[in-house]
């Protein structure tokens, strides 16, 4: 006795009853502890939070929240806008980013550090802005455990001639600046967070960054030509709510960062790619 | 951190969460990130190498890729050669020196003029050369490696690099990572080397002094069918706090009980004995006083131990007693001949910081030793000296003589 082959439209209707069921699944009790940072869900207007480190993100409006660090805003202007462009039950969203930046000021601020003081000749650093863009995507409940990959562009616009050249530095400080002295800084990222308890959630994450080798001078310079410089940054860490409403929280971590900053060998002089791991820590504060 | 002991505590009940589990979970969470942290974080590079000032290491020795031949016999002379190379740049200004506002060469830049630098030793031929202010991985040098280029440009076939400035990141000025250090190469064979650490200086603040040079002698000991020892030296410039006395001092212990027959050289920072110009050279910008690289004057007598002990390769009596006969002696100029320095004359050599020694009963080939200040010198080398004009290689012309053995 051989059974009937089932129908394809039965398949279908059932998987999207399941994945349903599955979206519209209630949330248990502990929902009230902050949900996971940096998916792509979009805050309830007037919601803020905001560390040390961490940028200020205020919704703003139904589906929209900006995103700026305030202390670095006062000497490199700059905006992030988040829109939710999709949600599909609580389980499924997506989220563009859209920003630009204006880092002259903070670069003209490190001249004798980070960048050269030209003070004996004509170089300088010139205006350039940073356009962004970004996708976002999350599955899962940021309240629960959420998986949430993410890709974004930012690139150097030169507005007036710049002596600026690639730093060569710490891999987090180098792709601070890399759209403005590269060219362009390119990531791909993915990160898993889970609620661990009442007041725990723990997070993993694995980004690819690809910075341009090039230099950027002139208006007019391709930011995208060059051959790309490939960082890859892992890491871990753990968030926990504090406070009486559990809305601030304490974060830290590990990351390992893997990147190319012309170390060698010092007894073969081979040259190897640099190995960095640095805590991360902050505090934000929430409503 | 990770070998106390304390008993451990599981967490069965998930409903009832007890402050003492929750208290274990967070020690565990804090003890798991320190433990990751530390295991991560012992394969890091430092940001900046550092030495114990009391510290003789083993470096490496390097070899040229192919073997350049080298006489079966004994050698009877060895034709010496010390030079400090300035990283490369030639007659590039750089900021420090306050005549020029650059911070890093492009490739070519350090390609043509190592081309250049390697041309001049081949020219003078040397079979032990001692460099200083040589670079393997500097971004203002494009991360030239310079041991290298030079071993494989001439007829050298080994290598001792001695780093004294080793830094993965210097926040100034975008100087950025940094690998300066003195090399020997010698045509013969070099058993072993090893690096001397200097004292360092004590005034600068804590920051700077971490992240700034690490003076040493580098040592190596060559086979020439026995064993000869030669070292290199770079002393402080810019101290104020008598750190270059000190370590003057220390290379002269370091001559006096050097158990090997030996020839050290190179930068000394410090001028003849009789020397008559100290002070207000046209190469010192005016706009250094005050910073860190305030040329100090020279005190006259700080070489007089070194010229006492041993055999110098200009003598006394030739270095002259008159400023118009010591200038044909003179190895330093900051300036290149095409800028005008503060006294309104063209560059030129401005004082002599750059020497040979050897210890008697040894001594120089008489009319072999010449400091190479320009086409035409160096013929004391058996040449009708050298055809490239030094002047535009670096700041310091390259010092030259033949060891009798």
């Amino acid at each position: 006795m051989t059974r009937p082959a089932p129908r394809p439209q039965r398949f279908i209707a059932t998987a999207i009853l399941a994945l349903l069921l599955v979206m519209r699944a209630p949330r248990p009790a502990g929902a009230d502890q902050p949900p996971a940072r940096e998916t792509a869900l979009v805050a309830q207007r007037g919601t803020y939070s905001v560390g040390v480190f961490n940028p200020l993100r205020i919704a703003v409006a139904h589906r929209v929240e900006l995103e700026a660090q305030p202390l670095v805003f006062l000497v490199a202007p700059h905006l992030i806008a988040r829109v939710s462009h999709l949600e599909i039950g609580d389980r499924l969203r997506l989220t563009g980013e859209y920003g630009l930046s204006l880092p002259t000021l903070a670069m003209k601020l490190l001249q004798g550090h980070l960048f050269p003081s030209w003070d004996n000749g004509e170089g300088r650093v010139g205006w350039i802005v940073a356009p962004r863009a970004g996708i976002v995507a999350s599955i899962g409940d940021p309240w629960l455990d959420v998986f949430t990959v993410r890709v974004d562009l930012t690139v150097g616009v030169v507005l007036s001639h710049t002596d600026t050249m690639p730093l060569d530095t710490y891999a987090p400080v180098e792709l601070l600046f890399a759209p403005v002295t590269s060219g362009y800084r390119g990531r791909a990222g993915a990160l898993y967070d889970r609620r661990l308890g009442r007041r725990w959630r723990a997070r993993g994450y694995a980004d690819l960054y690809l910075t341009g080798s090039g230099e950027l001078h002139d208006p007019g310079d391709n930011p995208l030509r060059g051959s790309p410089r490939l960082t890859t940054r892992v890491g871990a860490g753990v968030d926990l709510a504090l406070g009486h409403r559990l809305k601030n929280r304490l974060t830290f971590g590990v990351a390992w960062w893997n990147y190319y900053q012309h170390e060698i060998d010092p007894v073969t002089f081979e040259t190897r790619r640099s190995n960095d791991v640095f805590p991360t820590i902050d505090f934000i504060w929430g409503n | 951190m990770l070998t106390e002991s304390r008993p451990v505590r599981h967490c069965y009940a998930p409903l009832v969460r007890s402050t003492a589990c929750s208290s274990s979970r967070t020690l565990a969470i804090v003890r798991c990130a320190g433990l990751l942290l530390a295991v991560a974080g012992a394969g890091c590079e430092l940001p900046a190498e550092t030495w114990d000032p009391q510290s003789i290491e083993s470096v490496p020795v390097h070899r040229r890729s192919v073997k350049v031949a080298t006489p079966t016999d004994t050698p009877v002379a060895l034709t010496v050669m010390a030079w400090n190379i300035k990283y490369g740049a030639a007659r590039i200004d750089f900021w420090f020196d306050l005549w020029g506002d650059r911070v890093q060469m492009t490739r070519q830049e350090v390609d043509g003029n190592l081309a250049n630098i390697v041309e001049l030793i081949n020219e003078v031929g040397p079979d032990v050369l001692m460099t200083e202010e040589i670079e393997i991985n500097s971004r203002r040098s494009a991360y030239v490696n310079m041991v290298t280029t030079i071993l494989e440009g001439t007829s050298l076939n080994y290598a001792a690099y001695f780093p004294t400035w080793r830094s993965k990141y210097i926040p100034s000025e975008g100087l950025g990572r940094m690998d300066l250090g003195n090399a020997i190469f010698s045509r013969y064979p070099i058993t072993s080397a090893t690096r001397i650490a200097q004292i360092d200086r004590t005034d600068q603040d804590p920051l700077t002094r971490y992240y700034y040079i690490h003076r040493a002698v580098g040592r190596a000991i060559i086979d020439v069918g026995y064993d000869v020892a030669a070292m290199v030296v770079h002393t402080e410039a810019y101290d104020k706090d008598g750190t270059k006395a000190k370590q003057l001092v220390q290379i002269l212990d370091l001559m006096n009980n050097e158990p090997l027959p030996f020839v050290i050289g190179g930068d000394f920072n410090a001028v003849p004995p009789g020397t008559k110009k100290l002070a207000d050279f046209n190469d010192l910008n005016p706009r250094e006083k005050g910073t860190d690289f305030e040329q100090p004057p020279y005190p006259p007598d700080e070489m007089v131990p070194f010229y006492d002990a041993f055999v110098p390769h200009i003598s006394t009596e030739r270095y002259g007693e008159f400023e118009l006969d010591q200038i044909n002696y003179y190895t330093h100029g900051l300036i290149g001949p095409d800028r005008i320095g503060s006294l309104g004359e063209h560059g030129f050599w401005t004082r002599q910081l750059d020497y040979l020694f050897l210890r008697p009963p040894y001594n120089w080939v008489p009319g072999s030793t010449d400091n190479i200040q320009s086409p035409g010198r160096g013929i004391g080398l058996g040449s009708g000296g050298v055809a490239i004009d030094p002047m535009r290689l670096s700041d310091h012309c390259p010092v030259v003589g033949i060891w009798l053995l």
